[in-house]
């Protein structure tokens, strides 16, 4: 049998399967179904993504030598002469918590990876965990103080589908959370009309341990971290390019700003991936979480 | 406008119809046969040509649901030029699905049993019904719509890797079921 004959068969098989394939869209309750999905996969991913990040965008807002950041609760930083005065931005009555730009490390990021793990149905069972069993696990709400403008909570956020072995321990715990612009029907982010990527960003945490990860250019050892509140934060960066690409060279209509926010707070794992959203947003989300309030980021 | 609506416009041979069935049905075609003959002025053409096509059919047909019936006749026609213009040489996402199903079952057949198009339909048929909905959905998006990984990956909610991964089996398993009946000696 060659290609062409296949072909030609697919070509004849009934119109049921044509119908059943054109009108198929995924029920689920809410997106984040994807990451319990990945638990039943059998591979490790990895996406190699070989495009460097355009080393003229704008790196101003990293430290070029310096220590790991340095965060500022109270009014904005005095101790840098060059910095204007807090009583520009905030009201002295006023002083909550800033973080500083000036002190936060982007990471050039050359690709994504996540790995997933088969988890045999003899041996595992799958359970839904509504909010307050979330909760009840993490001790917390996990969503963030601060959600940028815009941006809205997917359906079934708090929720998650986790693993538990025959024992009822539980050996899969990752919970994601989207906040994105717009959502379709199904409840999946819709892709923004001029450039094909979503708009938002999605936090994955976890007590055992995350299964994605984010690989740096720089070797492991000088990946820089920004410290928020004690804590380590790694904060990646890279440009995206998307589509319609071009026929004949392969190159995308554009890029889009990409980041990743990693760090470890009260004994969770967190992972934020954020799509054409600014670094100062991104900074906020990740801060708020770690504050468990909003803050302001001082530009 | 619903698909009745579409088909009585048809069958008072108002041009409407084909404005209408472009409105509903044209972005859903283009990608179809874009990805089988990997060229937006081809694409355009068969797509234009399927709609001739369904104009002249319709009446007497009256196809239900619309929108299988446009996508055979769009499939058929793109086929045709893909095979024509070798299209094949261009290396588009439907190049790329055939390889894999060469990659899979090559073909092995002697002249004497060789096997027609129409009956190897109905043995695929066959196999598609010992699959999951999800799986035979995985499978004709592939081999039928010419979807790339990442369209499939959308409309079923899972990743491109698992697509990946789920079509690999899926071809294992179509490779073993062709054996078992002697398709694939």
């Amino acid at each position: 049998m060659n290609a062409k004959l296949f072909s030609e068969a697919m070509s004849e098989v009934d119109d049921k399967y044509y119908e059943e394939a054109a009108s198929y869209r995924y029920k689920k309750r809410g997106w984040v179904k994807w990451g319990a999905v990945a638990a039943c996969l059998a591979a490790l991913l990895f996406t190699a993504l070989s495009v460097l990040p355009d080393d003229a965008r704008p790196q101003g807002t990293t430290s070029p030598d310096g220590p790991n950041g340095v965060i500022v609760d109270g009014p904005i930083d005095t101790d840098d002469d060059d910095t204007p005065p807090a009583t520009v931005d905030t009201p002295p009555e006023t002083p909550g918590i800033t973080v500083s730009m000036d002190n936060v490390f982007f990471n050039e990021v050359g690709g994504l990876t996540d790995a997933a793990l088969w988890f045999p149905q003899e041996l595992c069972d799958e359970i839904w965990w509504d909010k307050d069993a979330v909760i009840d696990y993490y001790g917390k709400d996990l969503t963030p103080a601060y959600v940028p403008d815009g941006l809205t909570a997917a359906d079934g956020n708090g929720t998650a589908r986790v693993i538990a072995d025959k024992s009822g321990n539980i050996v899969y715990d990752t919970v994601k959370l989207g906040f994105y612009h717009d959502y379709d029907e199904n409840g999946v982010p819709r892709l923004t009309e001029r450039i094909l990527s979503r708009n938002g960003f999605l936090i994955s945490a976890s007590k055992i341990g995350l299964m994605n990860d984010c690989v740096y250019i720089l070797p492991e050892n000088e990946v820089k971290t920004s410290d928020i509140d004690g804590t380590s934060v790694t904060f990646g960066y890279r440009p995206m390019p998307y589509g319609p690409f071009d026929p004949d060279t392969h190159e995308p209509s554009g890029y889009y700003d990409l980041y990743v926010a990693q760090f470890e707070r009260d004994g969770i794992e967190y992972e934020i991936l954020a799509e054409q959203m600014e670094r100062e947003e991104v900074v906020k989300v990740a801060a708020s979480i770690i504050y468990g309030e909003e803050v302001t980021v001082d530009k | 406008m619903d698909d009745e609506k579409i088909i009585e416009l048809f069958f008072e041979r108002s041009e409407q119809a084909i404005r209408e069935l472009d409105m509903k049905y044209g972005k859903i075609c283009r990608n179809l046969s874009y990805n089988i003959v990997n060229s937006p002025q081809d694409a355009e053409e068969c797509v234009n040509d399927a709609y001739l096509g369904a104009w002249n059919a319709i009446p007497p047909a009256h196809p239900d649901p619309l929108l299988t019936y446009l996508v055979k006749i769009v499939r058929n026609i793109s086929l045709k030029c893909y095979w024509r213009k070798e299209a094949a040489k261009r290396r588009g996402p439907y190049t790329v699905a055939l390889e894999e199903i060469e990659g899979c079952i090559a073909d092995r057949r002697t002249e004497d049993n060789e096997i027609e198009a129409r009956e190897l339909a109905r043995i695929i048929e066959a196999f598609l019904d010992t699959l999951t909905e999800k799986e035979r959905v995985i499978f004709m998006r592939r081999y039928a719509f010419a979807d790339t990984y990442a369209d499939i990956a959308k409309r079923v909610g899972i990743s491109e890797k698992n697509v990946s991964v789920r079509l690999t089996l899926i071809r294992r398993k179509m490779k073993q079921y062709l054996i078992e009946r002697e398709v694939f000696v």
